[in-house]
């Protein structure tokens, strides 16, 4: 099990620096979408850790995105203070809405995550002063830091390598220790979590709360990046998409969500011509993995060690 | 106005009783939250088109054909997915939502995204106390309440409606009395799936078939089993009247959108008072 985790993480760390050996265009352009997509994938995989499926991470990567967006452009707000908006509302915002629908769990939190989801992209869709309705945002100014500004991909994938380093980072302290404990409790057995005298709602709170914040962080890199936003590229199918990452590398570990990005984004850019088709492959995946392979390739590859 | 209000909430009342219905209904009976529900709604609807387009049929006897050919989609999708994930929420949910977007997929496959032409049954509206009732929406909800009405009577009065609410309320004790669970799955699944693809048949003429008219669909199923409580009829109907009411009063006061908005705020509001929803239990 360490030796998978060992080779799985140069392998990884490989993949992060080839776009350096390799230098063309299409391939930065495809390592930052990878990684952009990858944090959304994370932000979910937090909450699957909980045992909770939160069907709401696409709209907090839009608020993250809006924020970002229109502080930025319209305030005039420096690139990293953007960022961190991104990052704050929509953790402030799962915070607060989360002492009232973390209350419930299970198929319910996912019901109502759903309805939440597609309300916060009708309220992008709704309020065109400041959102902009359904053409969205455009010109969004590119990411500067200290006056430097990441014009280039490669720049910019370096920003985008921290940010999902620093999120890893994050995940790991959440997931390790005393707090993991209490983490796999919550997922486990909340009545034993309770009757220790740890206030279980205000954890789950305080992991919505984090997710919804690196959901956010995805959302900023992503207007950035592609210096326009529209409510649609927010709806639950974005949710979905992160959601097959993590079935296809496992749920079981944090690097899942990571193999399932680095496989799953460059697909539809290489097969740009079956557009149709891909919606249609992607589910039919999705039910075959989980039918054969419950576990993740991350799993499979820890069996067969 | 008050006339207009009470028009569009009791014609949209019944649309979403029939599809909140279908999906509280196998929720009750076996625990799946069937985020494919929307898609079979759209099967039904795309039936119609296959029958009035391909086949020549009329639209009377494509209707019953449509919920037929929902309800055989379902039992399959019983017996070959949802079964292996009995007792596993999150991966029972995971593999409904990848049903919904393979079927969707595969429907945008084979016709595409573009909405499809149904002929219309009915056509025109009349005037009663000063307000127009278009005739095609109201077969649409009057034949929606019948099958509420049905499957109402067919839950509990008939021996499968009995069996089938054993098994909702305890598979192990089911069993005991001689009732196998893996029996009566099939029959809710396909009377759930049979009901949204009636619903989607319903819905073809006046808004046309198209791959994402289920998603709104089951938007509004989703809000009417949360409020209502999942799992629970009684919750569903209220709940269902309750949406329908608030929808009609805000979208002629405001517009559409607004009116969603607010409907999910009812369902945090419902949720801070009662979190198991009107009817429910927790």
């Amino acid at each position: 099990m360490r030796i998978v985790n060992i080779v799985l993480t140069i392998l990884i760390v490989g993949l992060a620096l080839s776009p350096f050996l390799i230098g063309e265009r299409f391939t930065w352009h495809i390592a930052i979408l990878i990684g952009i997509k990858a944090l959304l994938a994370l932000s979910l995989h937090l909450m699957l850790r909980i045992g909770q499926l939160s069907l709401a991470q696409a709209g907090f990567m839009g608020m993250g995105a809006y924020a970002s967006a229109l502080l930025t452009r319209d305030v005039g707000v420096p690139f990293l203070l953007g960022l961190g908006a991104a990052i704050a509302i929509p953790a402030l915002i799962a915070w607060v809405i989360g002492a009232v629908i973390l209350k419930v769990r299970g198929v319910h939190f996912a019901l109502l995550t759903f309805v939440m989801g597609e309300a916060i992209v009708l309220v992008f869709v709704e309020f065109v002063f400041p959102f902009g309705g359904n053409n969205g945002l455009m010109s969004i100014p590119t990411a500067s830091i200290f006056g430097m500004t990441l014009r280039s991909r490669e720049s910019f994938y370096i920003l985008v390598l921290a940010v999902v380093a620093l999120s890893l980072l994050v995940l790991r302290i959440m997931l390790h220790g005393q707090s993991g404990h209490i983490l796999r409790g919550l997922d486990s057995n909340e009545p034993l979590v309770q009757s220790l005298g740890i206030d279980a709602l205000a954890w789950r709170r305080f992991v919505f709360a984090a997710s919804a914040g690196i959901a956010g962080a995805s959302g900023s890199l992503y207007a950035h990046y592609l210096s326009y936003i529209s409510p649609e590229a927010f709806n639950i199918t974005t949710t979905i998409n992160a959601l097959v990452m993590n079935v296809v590398g496992g749920v079981g570990a944090v690097v899942g969500p990571i193999v399932g990005a680095i496989i799953l984004v460059p697909l539809p850019e290489l097969f740009r011509t079956a557009i149709a088709w891909q919606q249609f492959l992607y589910g039919l995946s999705l039910i075959l993995l989980m039918v054969f392979l419950p576990r993740g390739l991350v799993g499979l590859l820890r069996r067969l060690k | 106005m008050f006339q207009q209000f009470l028009v569009v909430a009791g014609l949209s009342s019944a649309t979403y009783m029939l599809t909140a219905l279908g999906f509280t209904l196998i929720f009750g009976i076996m625990r799946v939250v069937n985020f494919a529900h929307g898609e079979f709604l759209l099967i039904g609807a795309y039936t119609v088109f296959v029958a009035q387009h391909v086949l020549g049929l009329d639209y009377m006897i494509a209707l019953p054909l449509a919920a037929l050919v929902a309800g055989g989609f379902g039992i399959l999708a019983e017996r070959l997915l949802f079964r292996r994930f009995t007792g596993d929420e999150i991966g029972g949910m995971i593999v409904a939502l990848a049903l919904a977007i393979t079927i969707k997929g595969a429907v945008t496959v084979i016709w595409g995204v573009d909405s499809q032409p149904i002929d219309r049954p009915f056509s025109g509206s009349f005037e009663i106390a000063g307000v127009f009732i278009p005739r095609d929406q109201l077969f649409a909800a009057v034949v929606a309440l019948v099958m509420v009405v049905v499957t109402w009577w067919l839950l509990n009065h008939t021996r499968l409606g009995l069996a089938m609410r054993a098994v909702a309320q305890s598979p192990e004790v089911a069993r005991l009395q001689g009732i196998a669970p893996w029996k009566t799955y099939p029959v809710a699944f396909a009377i759930g799936c049979a009901l949204a693809g009636l619903a989607g048949a319903l819905a073809a003429p006046i808004y046309g078939a198209e791959p994402n008219m289920g998603d709104a669909a089951l938007m509004k199923a989703f809000i009417v089993v949360v409020l209502g409580g999942l799992g629970s009829i009684p919750g569903a109907l209220i709940a269902a009247v309750l949406l329908a009411s608030i929808e009609a009063g805000i979208s002629i006061l405001f517009n559409a959108t607004i009116a969603a908005l607010v409907s999910f705020l009812a369902v945090i509001v419902v949720l801070l008072v009662k979190p198991a929803g009107i009817m429910g239990r927790s």
